[in-house]
Order: structure tokens, then C-alpha cells, then sequence
């Protein structure tokens, strides 16, 4: 493995030096494994740029915001981007593969060097972890996106009558409607044999079987002219990198962790140790709710290295008692063993599900609970809601909370069978149902009460201002009227559609689907 | 980075026409100034399908779908506001009658002279130098080390030039409507000083009853008390024309040599005018051989003077009627109307 540290063109031996013991630490100590590194120390400006191009690629209008809003806050260093793990490259001199990533030149030793550790831990989930190493973006499709994206709007204004940046611009805010609707896990769809479907094809029916990646359904049976299309297909393809939401906790809390392990028995110089234990504490700040990915997940990593070490696994510990389990000890010694194992197979979903037992949940809302002292008056709503949902808080109730908003992270929409002619109250059309399956679960195991599900609807219905410029977007694509199944705020389904002209709402029991609510 | 730029111009070409720049006369005052005014804009994002309902219900994860809004802190200074311009054009139609100087520098092609008295000047330093001169005494012997060239001299460059008369209405019924009239003034101000600072004169005139010629501070000043009459507004810019007197606070009254500048003259009002009908319009016919255009600006629907404008029927005349909010998008519509390049 090769590490190195540059800036500009040429490197920073001191810096090289530097990542390259870093390097050591958790390779030898954490037996963490990765590619090649080029890290490349940059002005906040650059790295503003890096950020933005990486978020928003094609060079439109959320290009320029991405870039402004990016550079603002690094500059007054408001949740400042310390990072940013770029792209592959090869070296061809050294025929190599290395991973760029970008260093603000402006942060203090400290704060690189946690930038590092963090980075080493990124990598390795991205070498390991069997759904990261088909995520990363490649930034040289990127560009080469964005090459063909400023050709499209050259060609179509040569004319000299059409604005191409204006008609490109809008076909972008198009897509970007549609970039949540892919199908987030096509590894757990079975594969169809097409051949044989198609030869023996005795229905008419499109699509054939329930599609779950709407976007691609879109992509391939809308009606576009040639250059929309390649612009819809740059944007699905960019879309494919929402997927990373699917180990966001795991990403973040595995990075922390070896940040935080480094900090504390890595780094030799005690002042710098310090500064960066610190930094560490202000990242995962258990009391954000966008520091949650850090938060929970240095804490569970922390959790599984401790019970690891401690045997704390396995039958004979799980039918101890709470107390038992807290004294158990059999040195066994392998906490990282199963943090590795873990961090190779699991999602988000998967992670909490198995390592997330009652006493971490315990000890978690312990920690949520010191947030404010007992007798504290809350001084705003946001203080007031947040002490109201702790005192309610119990082991079963978090861990549902944090596996249903991860399963429900986007809105999961399919297309039935035959949904692409529905014949619905505006006419036929495209019908898109809500797939609220994963409540199902845990209603039918009894761990969501009638109650609980009751108070749930109102978060998980899709009837709101958003879906319906949503839907009107949607007609426009398609062409033709587009209706979504969901539910109301009561849980009963419903139907909303729209024609390009309206927005209408029809309770389910007028119209007959035949579908039921949970596929 | 040119994609980076590129999109940033989008950007700001967006938030123009969303309308999410909410200047007001302060922050222009502050930009004509050569100031920088910080504002916030709110974060665009595209409607996606999302969780919970309209009034509280919580939304999803995030990630693009039911984010909260934040706002971006975005510097407006002279040159943005100069971008929203960038379709306001003047004409110069008048033939070349005046001249700047300009510093040419020559080359051999463009004809690269010798200079005579800085080559024998030189020659006798080298000959001081040498000691040739003490030997031989002074004598004319130009070596080629001697030579010395003209590399520099005038030319007079022709340019065109015109004044341009801002007249607004300072009665009181234009007293809701101040902001407006300040912020279009204002736009205007800030493209001439920027663009035409070389070759456009700028002269400022206020009318309630009676109109009178006021410096570039002394426009945005308060409403005058009073009736309101355009008559005496335009005889003023006739006087200017012909070299006639006229009320003016700046000491003295201006000539406009018409047959050899351009002149344009803008008008904001909200079109409510108290004097005869056609009296006016009489006014108006007399001036236009000699201007360039004419540019009627009415904000709001209360006055009728609009009509007789349009009764005039002349390719010199734009004219533009305003709603009365003071948003980017209706200063941006009413002055492209006036002031758009139509080719």
C-alpha cells in the first residue's frame, strides 16, 4: 500500500511522512486494509469546488449553489467539510491505482491528522464492505458527463434560436424529481428469466412483474427525444450513488471510531491527541440529529469492540441476565475481530439489528437523557419535543425508531404489474405504489403495538405540497396522468393523481385496485 | 475552474428569475457606492416525493427528500447587478464630432521612428564615457548602440457621446411608490457610471407642479407638496436643448448639443398628470427631432397619461408600465422594455 502527500504538483514529505504513520497505526493495530492513497492538500476554495462537482456533477444551477453554499462555510468554518474522499486514478507512471483525497491546507495538524484516520476508515469500508465497493463515484465519468453536458447545450443553441442551456436546465430539474425513485436494494430482487417470459409473453401487461427501480422504468418506456433521454440517463446513472445511504451509519461511525482510536493510542504528541479527541467529541454530538451517522455509530462500534473483548456473544451470554451480562468477561479478546466481521456483511438495517441488544439501547438513552440537567425548563420547542421523546424512550422504542427510519430512509414507490396502464379516475396512466411492506413486519410481530401504528401514518404518508409539484413533474415526464397509492395521515389508503391540469385526492374504497396497501 | 464559473452564473441567473433578490434603495445606494451587500437566499431544491404532512408531520431521513431550508449568504455588489443589465444598451447614432487621446505604441510595422535628440544624446554619453570626447572633441559620429526610437505616441481616438436625462415625479402620489422609482433610478445610475462613464452625461431633473435640475444626491430626496404637471418637466428639457434658461440648483444651465450627442430622456411617473390634454404631447413632438428616445416609465394603474404616449406613435418612444412592487423582476421587466437592445 502506498500512501503520499501532495501539494500541487509536488509532495509534502513532511505530511507523507505523517499519513504514512498514521498509515501504520491502523493497518498494524487495527488490521484495517485499503488501496493506495494520494491525499492533496488544497485551499478551502478547491476543496469548495472538489465538494460541489462531487455532489452535483453536471454544470447547471445546483452546481453554482452546491459551490457557493460550500465555500461559505468552510470559510466561516460552519460545519465545515474537512474532507473529501474523491476518486480513483491511475498512476500510469507507477501503473497504480490510488484513491485522491482532498485536505483543506487551512485546518491545524490536529485536524488533518483526524482527517486522515478518518479517511483510512472510510477506505477500508470501502475495500471490505460488499456494498461500498460498488458505490463509489468515479469522477472521470463525472467529468465526462459534464464534457457532454456543455456539448449538448453548444448543439442544441446552434440554431441560433434555442436557448440550450435553458431547455437542458429544465430537463435537469426534471430529473432531479425523479432521482429518489430508484430502487435502492436491487441485490434482494430475484432475476427473471426473460427469454423465456417474452417467448411465452400471453399479456400485455407493462410491466410484466412489479418494478421497483421507477426511474429506469421512466427511462425506458417515456417518450424523449434522443438528447433528453442521454441527459435523464446522466442523471440516473448519478442517482446510483443515493445508495450509499443504505451503510451511512456504518461509514461514519466506522471512520470516527478509528479517528477516535488513533486520538487516543496512536497519536504520540499529547496536545495534538487532545485537539483531536475534542474534534471527535463535536462530530459525533449524540444531541444532533444530523451528527446521528457519528454519534450512534462510534458508540456501536465501541459497544461490539467491548463485547467482543469481553465474549459478550453467542447463546450462552444472551440468556444471562441484565446485571450478569454487564459483569461477563472471558477476555477472549476478539473485539476487533467482530467489528471487521461486521463491517464486512451488514447494512445500516442489518447492523442495528444485530448489534443494537437492550443494554447499548439502555446505556444509549442514558447519554441522550444528560443532554439537560432533571429539573431543567425547556426554553423552546425544539427543547421541549426533544425532552418529551426522551422521557418516553424505552430500549424497543429506539431500536424501532432507528430500523424503520432506516428502512424508510426514502420514500419507496413501484410500479405494479401493469401499472403503466392503470385506468385511473383522470384517465390511464402511470401508477406508482407506495411500499410500506417493512411496517408490515413488525405490525404482523407484534413489536409495533395498534397504537404505535397508529401514530405512524402521519409520518409515512405522502400527501403533502412536495408530492404533488412531485406528481405534476411526473405528468410532464411521462406524458400521460400519473397516480401515487398511499396512505392518509389515519392510515387508510388512498389514492392521489394528477393530469398536468390537477391535483385530486381519492380515498381508495371509490376506486378498484385490487392491490392491497402492503404489496 | 470554468464549469465552476459557468454554473455559478446560472445560479445567479436563477435566483434573478425566481425573483429571490430582495434588494431594497439602502443596499443599491450601498452597491452604487462600490459597496458589497450580503443577503440570503434560500436554498432551491426540486420538489421530490416525500414523507409526512404539510404542517409538522416529520419528514424522512433527508437526503433530498423533505430537507429543511436553509439559506445561502450571497454577496451582491456592483458587478452582479451589472449581469442583470447586460441587455441594456445605448445607441450612439450621432456622427464622430469628439476625440480622446490615446497612447499608441509603435512598432516598426506601424512606423517606428528615430528620435533624433534622444540618439545624439546618447551618442555623446558614449562618447563621455569612452573618453572619445576628450579625445576628439564633440563630433557627430551615431553609432548603431546609439540609436534611440520613438515607441510611443498620441492618437486621437473618436468617440461618441450623449447625455441622458432621468426625470422622476416627486409629487405626492408617488409617495408609495418611492422604493420603486429609487431602485429603477438606482439601476440606471449604476449602469452608466459603469459602462458610459466616459461618454454619457447624466443629468437629473424633479417635477411635482413645477420641474427643476438637481444633482445625482439631491434626486432621492423626499416628495415635494403640490400638484403634479409634466408640462414643465419636458419645456425644461427643451430649454436644455435650445440653451434657454431654465430652474436649476446646480448654479448654472446645461446646453445640449443635440446635433452632435445623442440624448436620452427617461421619465418615471405614475402617470397622473394634471395638465391640459395634448398640451403635453404638444411638448413632446417638439423634442423628439432632436432626441435620441424617449422613455416612459408608469408605475401603478392610477394614471392615464400612458394612453397619450401611445397616441404619439413614434419610433423614438418606449414606454413600460410597471406593477408597483419593488421586486427585482419588475425593476428587470421595465427596464429591458426601455432600454432592451431591440436588434
Amino acid at each position: 500500500m502506498k500512501i503520499i502527500v501532495r501539494e500541487g504538483v509536488n509532495e509534502n514529505r513532511n505530511w507523507t511522512a505523517k499519513a504514512k504513520e498514521i498509515a501504520d497505526y491502523v493497518v498494524n493495530e487495527l488490521h484495517l486494509s485499503f488501496g493506495n492513497v494520494e491525499f492533496r492538500l488544497v485551499n478551502t476554495d478547491e476543496l469548495a469546488q472538489g465538494r460541489a462537482l462531487y455532489l452535483a456533477p453536471l454544470p447547471t444551477w445546483y452546481l453554482g449553489q452546491t459551490y457557493i453554499e460550500a465555500k461559505e462555510k468552510m470559510g466561516a468554518r460552519y460545519e465545515s467539510l474537512y474532507e473529501m474522499v474523491g476518486h480513483k486514478y491511475k498512476n500510469t507512471l507507477e501503473n497504480e491505482e490510488y484513491t485522491v483525497v482532498y485536505l483543506n491546507k487551512a485546518d491545524t495538524e490536529a485536524e488533518i491528522k483526524s482527517v486522515i484516520a478518518h479517511v483510512y476508515g472510510h477506505m477500508h469500508m470501502n475495500y471490505n464492505n460488499y456494498l461500498c465497493k460498488k458505490e463509489n463515484g468515479d469522477l472521470i465519468k463525472h467529468a465526462i458527463y459534464r464534457e457532454r453536458y456543455s456539448e449538448l447545450e453548444r448543439i442544441i443553441s446552434e440554431d441560433g434560436k434555442t436557448d440550450g442551456k435553458k431547455k437542458l436546465e429544465g430537463i435537469f430539474d426534471l430529473a432531479q424529481t425523479l432521482e429518489t425513485l430508484i430502487d435502492l436494494y436491487p441485490e434482494t430482487r430475484s432475476e427473471i428469466d426473460n427469454t423465456v417470459k417474452n417467448y411465452y409473453k400471453t399479456t400485455n401487461n407493462l410491466p410484466e412483474e412489479t418494478v421497483y427501480d421507477v426511474y429506469k422504468f421512466i427511462l425506458d418506456n417515456a417518450q424523449f427525444n434522443p438528447w433528453e433521454k442521454e441527459v435523464y440517463s446522466m442523471m440516473y446513472d448519478l442517482a446510483q450513488l443515493y445508495r450509499m445511504m443504505r451503510t451511512k451509519i456504518m461509514h461514519e461511525g466506522f471512520a470516527s471510531f478509528v479517528e477516535k482510536k488513533y486520538a487516543l493510542y496512536g497519536e504520540k504528541n499529547q496536545v495534538v491527541a487532545t485537539e483531536m479527541q475534542l474534534g471527535v467529541d463535536q462530530v459525533a454530538n449524540p444531541y444532533e440529529k444530523t451528527q446521528l451517522p457519528y454519534a450512534l455509530g462510534i458508540k456501536l462500534f465501541e459497544s461490539i469492540e467491548e463485547r467482543g473483548n469481553k465474549g459478550r456473544f453467542g447463546l450462552r451470554y444472551s440468556i444471562l441476565s441484565e446485571e450478569k451480562k454487564r459483569e461477563f468477561d472471558d477476555k477472549s479478546g476478539k473485539g476487533l475481530e467482530k467489528i471487521l466481521d461486521a463491517l464486512r456483511f451488514s447494512d445500516d438495517i442489518g447492523f442495528i439489528s444485530a448489534y443494537a441488544d437492550d443494554i447499548f439501547l439502555k446505556d444509549y438513552i442514558d447519554i441522550l437523557k444528560k443532554r439537560f440537567p432533571e429539573d431543567y425548563a425547556p426554553k423552546t420547542k425544539e427543547e421541549f419535543d426533544y425532552m418529551e421523546w426522551v422521557s418516553e424512550l424505552t430500549p424497543r422504542i429506539l431500536k424501532l425508531e432507528l430500523l424503520i427510519g432506516r428502512e424508510a430512509a426514502l420514500p419507496s414507490l413501484e410500479i405494479p404489474k401493469g401499472g403503466a396502464r392503470y385506468v385511473g379516475p383522470l384517465g390511464v396512466g402511470l401508477l406508482l405504489e407506495q411500499n410500506l411492506s417493512f411496517l408490515k413486519r413488525y405490525i404482523d410481530s407484534g413489536e409495533l403495538s395498534k397504537e404505535e401504528t397508529d401514530n405512524l401514518w402521519g409520518h409515512f404518508t405522502l400527501l403533502n405540497h412536495s408530492t404533488a409539484d412531485s406528481l405534476n413533474r411526473l405528468v410532464k415526464i411521462w406524458g400521460r396522468p400519473v397516480y401515487i397509492k398511499t396512505v392518509d395521515n389515519l392510515g387508510l389508503p388512498c389514492l392521489i393523481g394528477g393530469d398536468g391540469n390537477k391535483i385530486k385526492f381519492f380515498p381508495i374504497k371509490t376506486v378498484a385496485t385490487g392491490i392491497s396497501m402492503f404489496g | 475552474m470554468t464549469e465552476i464559473k459557468d454554473s455559478e452564473e446560472k445560479y445567479k441567473k436563477k435566483i434573478d428569475e425566481d425573483d429571490d433578490l430582495d434588494l431594497d434603495t439602502e443596499d443599491l445606494l450601498d452597491i452604487a457606492n462600490g459597496g458589497t451587500v450580503v443577503k440570503e437566499i434560500p436554498i432551491k431544491s426540486n420538489p421530490r416525493i416525500t414523507y409526512g404532512l404539510d404542517n409538522g408531520g416529520e419528514g424522512g431521513d433527508g437526503s433530498g427528500a423533505g430537507k429543511s431550508r436553509a439559506d445561502i449568504l450571497f454577496g451582491i455588489d456592483r458587478k452582479y447587478i451589472l449581469s442583470l443589465q447586460d441587455k441594456w444598451k445605448l445607441k450612439f447614432t450621432k456622427p464622430n464630432r469628439f476625440h480622446s487621446t490615446q497612447m499608441e505604441f509603435l512598432i516598426s510595422e506601424n512606423g517606428l521612428q528615430e528620435n533624433e535628440e534622444e540618439t545624439i544624446e546618447s551618442m555623446l554619453e558614449r562618447q563621455l564615457v569612452t573618453g572619445e570626447f576628450q579625445k576628439k572633441g564633440f563630433k557627430v559620429d551615431i553609432k548603431e548602440e546609439d540609436i534611440r526610437y520613438d515607441i510611443v505616441r498620441d492618437k486621437p481616438v473618436p468617440y461618441k457621446k450623449a447625455t441622458f436625462v432621468l426625470i422622476r415625479d416627486v409629487s405626492p402620489s408617488m409617495d408609495p411608490l418611492k422604493k420603486l422609482a429609487d431602485m429603477v433610478a438606482l439601476h440606471i445610475i449604476i449602469r452608466l457610471q459603469e459602462e458610459y462613464s466616459n461618454n454619457v452625461t447624466r443629468c437629473y431633473m424633479m417635477h411635482a407642479d413645477s420641474a427643476i435640475e438637481v444633482s445625482e444626491k439631491d434626486f432621492f430626496r423626499d416628495v415635494f407638496s403640490g400638484g403634479t404637471s409634466f408640462l414643465d418637466a419636458y419645456k425644461t428639457v427643451n430649454s436644455m436643448l435650445n440653451g434657454t434658461q431654465y430652474r436649476s440648483m446646480l448654479g448654472y444651465n446645461r446646453k445640449i448639443h443635440w446635433a452632435d450627442e445623442d440624448v436620452y430622456v427617461m421619465h418615471i411617473t405614475d402617470g397622473e398628470n394634471w395638465d391640459m390634454e395634448g398640451t403635453v404631447t404638444d411638448e413632446i413632438r417638439s423634442m423628439l427631432p432632436k432626441i435620441t428616445r424617449l422613455m416612459y416609465m408608469q408605475i401603478g394603474d392610477l394614471g392615464s397619461f400612458l394612453d397619450e404616449v401611445k397616441g404619439l406613435d413614434s419610433t423614438k418612444i418606449r414606454y413600460t408600465a410597471a406593477k408597483p412592487e419593488p421586486t427585482n423582476a419588475n425593476i428587470s421587466k421595465a427596464l429591458t422594455d426601455l432600454l432592451g437592445d431591440t436588434e
